[in-house]
């Protein structure tokens, strides 16, 4: 059965998705690897442009998203985060933001 | 009339010296969040850190109160009562309940699912309004602070039963021991000088805990 995850791990889901194309995504890719509702998953990319881990670059007829050095490196202190807030018991399930 | 230092003399300045562990062991967790906070944004770590931050502040004002008091208290005085104190003294021990107090909302409310400001106003408030009002603030304090500790040892038992981790659970028993220290110090009232000070190795034994699980988290994740 399909563990749900905290909302860290839906975030790193997702960069990591984005660092996998190179550091840039098209919305439809981050929907089909993410696992995430079109919803939760337009949710979550708000969140994630506020937070300064991706921007958005409008193209002519489309939109894709680029991961910035912030996401970089939140991928890569990413088990010294999980670690900490699983420790002190700071994560929070997936849910609508 | 509820005393707010009660440590016998064979003991003087090593409660000094515990509390001030307690404010370095909760700045030290208050730093590491904010840290965390930085590469995650996460809000759940910066009013962890905050919290704790408000925690380590109320016991520095301790310490300075303590150090205070250590000059004034004589021998064979049972205890200092906030009327013993000037007005400094009685702004420096409200200031120390009020943050600690305002420390453990904060705690408590990063803990719910539900967010908002109104809502953390209103944990503050009803904490605050009654102590602010009340002609009996020790013992009121011990009993919300209580409720408070309680809550959290209920939150982080649910965390460890969902993750298992060992660390969560050493927070667990941090936790539980500083309900327990609180409660014990309540239960001693005014006469008990030994129970104040076992009181306060409960206490030690908490922040111990907690400066240890921070310490092999950091010390697991550079390993990594």
């Amino acid at each position: 059965m399909h563990k749900k995850r905290t909302k860290l791990e839906v975030i790193y889901d997702i960069l990591n998705v984005i660092k996998g194309k190179n550091g840039k995504i098209k919305p439809t890719h981050i929907l089909y690897k993410s696992n995430l509702s079109y919803q939760m998953m337009e949710e979550y990319l708000s969140e994630l442009i506020k937070k300064g881990f991706i921007r958005e670059i409008k193209e002519k007829q489309s939109k894709s998203y680029m991961l910035t050095d912030k996401g970089f490196a939140f991928l890569e202190k990413y088990a010294l985060v999980m670690d900490f807030t699983t420790s002190f018991g700071l994560g929070e399930q997936e849910q609508h933001l | 009339m509820s005393y707010i230092h009660l440590v016998p003399e064979w003991f003087f300045g090593f409660d000094i010296a515990m509390e001030f562990l307690f404010a370095f062991t909760a700045a030290l967790v208050a730093l590491y969040s904010f840290y965390i906070y930085h590469i995650s944004q996460q809000r759940e770590s910066r009013l962890f850190g905050s919290g704790f931050l408000l925690i380590s502040i109320s016991y520095l004002i301790k310490v300075a109160l303590n150090m205070f008091v250590l000059t004034e208290i004589k021998s064979g005085l049972l205890g200092i009562s906030l009327e013993h104190l000037s007005t400094v003294g009685r702004v420096a021990a409200y200031a120390n309940l009020l943050l600690f107090m305002i420390g453990l909302i904060t705690l408590v409310y990063l803990t719910f699912r539900a967010k908002g400001i109104r809502l953390y106003a209103l944990l503050v408030a009803l904490a605050l309004v009654p102590l602010i009002f009340s002609t009996d603030r020790i013992n009121l304090f011990i009993i919300i602070s209580s409720m408070l500790l309680a809550l959290l040892c209920i939150h982080y038992l649910r965390e460890y039963d969902r993750t298992k981790n060992k660390r969560t659970l050493s927070v667990l028993i941090a936790f539980t021991l500083l309900l327990l220290s609180n409660i014990w110090t309540f239960i001693a009232a005014e006469n008990y000088y030994l129970t104040f000070v076992i009181g306060l190795f409960m206490e030690l034994a908490a922040y111990l805990l907690i400066m240890m699980s921070l310490f092999l988290t950091i010390r697991r994740t550079s390993h990594a």
